[in-house]
């Protein structure tokens, strides 16, 4: 009984951290001029999926997407100037991620910007979501979408909404990575 | 002792007369007519009747379905259509996050060539 009760208290913390807080990115925008929040849990997505209509102007092509979702999360911050906020602050969901198995597969830093793509592996060759971190000196966003996707999925999209391939993506970090080892075997040679 | 007596008799057990049973079926089958006609109903005023508070209470309740059910349903349509907004706005948030990491991606590699 001891042992049942020491089992609950101690699962407990990683049942209430299935979906991120997103509270915890508050502080980023303390200094923020304009901030966008975007939640879309599964009761609104199915809401919204529900006057998708059928043709393809009217969001008919993203239904079948939308209603493999469960949520879709949007923080985003614009700041009057630069060195507003600290983009350490976006560490706990970067320390989510990794905990959940989640894996970077996009990680571009360019001059002052930073730009994170994630993805949930699962089987099948599905994702069971996708996170974006961008980071920019005077704006940062954080995309979260929860739900099981196809790669085809993702395919549709970029092309009816101009969303890039993942899967291409995905071979390009493959590329890079492959290259990368063979120019650090040459340099060991 | 005669009270006593007196109640023993009043008490005794006797058999009902001769015919008793048959005449009280053929009373209740005859809805008490044979006890000298019909008793006649206690009028109950028409608001105390219970059976017309029902009906009021139904009528009532029909009459206020359909403009609360109208009602939910145009609230239920306003709700989401925000959230298909709010789908869309977030999609194109996507789309444009993505395809900055592409272009840097690009960038990136064009460098590398």
């Amino acid at each position: 009984m001891r042992k049942l009760i020491l089992l609950t208290v101690l699962t407990l913390p990683l049942a209430a951290q299935d979906t991120f807080d997103f509270a915890v990115l508050d502080k980023l925008g303390a200094n923020a001029t304009s901030r966008s929040n975007i939640t879309l849990d599964g009761d609104m997505l199915k809401l919204a999926s529900s006057v998708l209509g059928g043709n393809k102007n009217d969001g008919g092509d993203i239904k079948a997407l939308v209603d493999s979702l469960h949520g879709i999360y949007i923080r985003s911050w614009e700041f009057d100037k630069e060195g507003q906020y600290n983009e350490a602050d976006l560490g706990p969901l970067r320390d989510y991620l990794k905990q959940h198995r989640w894996s970077k597969i996009v990680d571009v830093h360019e001059k002052k910007e930073i730009s994170e793509i994630w993805t949930l592996p699962q089987d099948n060759s599905r994702i069971g979501g996708i996170a974006i971190l961008s980071a920019e000196p005077k704006e940062a966003t954080v995309v979260y979408i929860n739900g099981s996707l196809k790669a085809e999925d993702i395919a549709k999209l970029s092309g009816t909404m101009g969303i890039p391939d993942i899967k291409s993506m995905q071979e390009a970090k493959k590329k890079q990575a492959s290259k990368d080892k063979t120019s650090k075997d040459d340099e060991e040679n | 002792m005669s009270f006593e007596d007196d109640l023993r008799s009043a008490l005794r057990r006797e058999a009902a007369p001769d015919g008793f049973a048959e005449r009280v079926i053929a009373l209740a089958c005859s809805g008490g007519a044979a006890s000298g006609g019909a008793k006649r109903p206690i009028p109950i005023a028409l608001w105390r009747r219970p059976l017309v508070w029902a009906i009021a209470a139904g009528l009532l309740v029909a009459a206020a379905i359909p403009p609360a059910a109208s009602e939910y349903r145009r609230r239920r349509e306003e709700r989401a259509m925000a959230a298909k907004q709010e789908l869309l706005m977030a999609l194109t948030v996507t789309r444009v996050k993505l395809r900055k990491a592409q272009d840097k991606i690009q960038r990136t590699q064009r460098r590398a060539l």
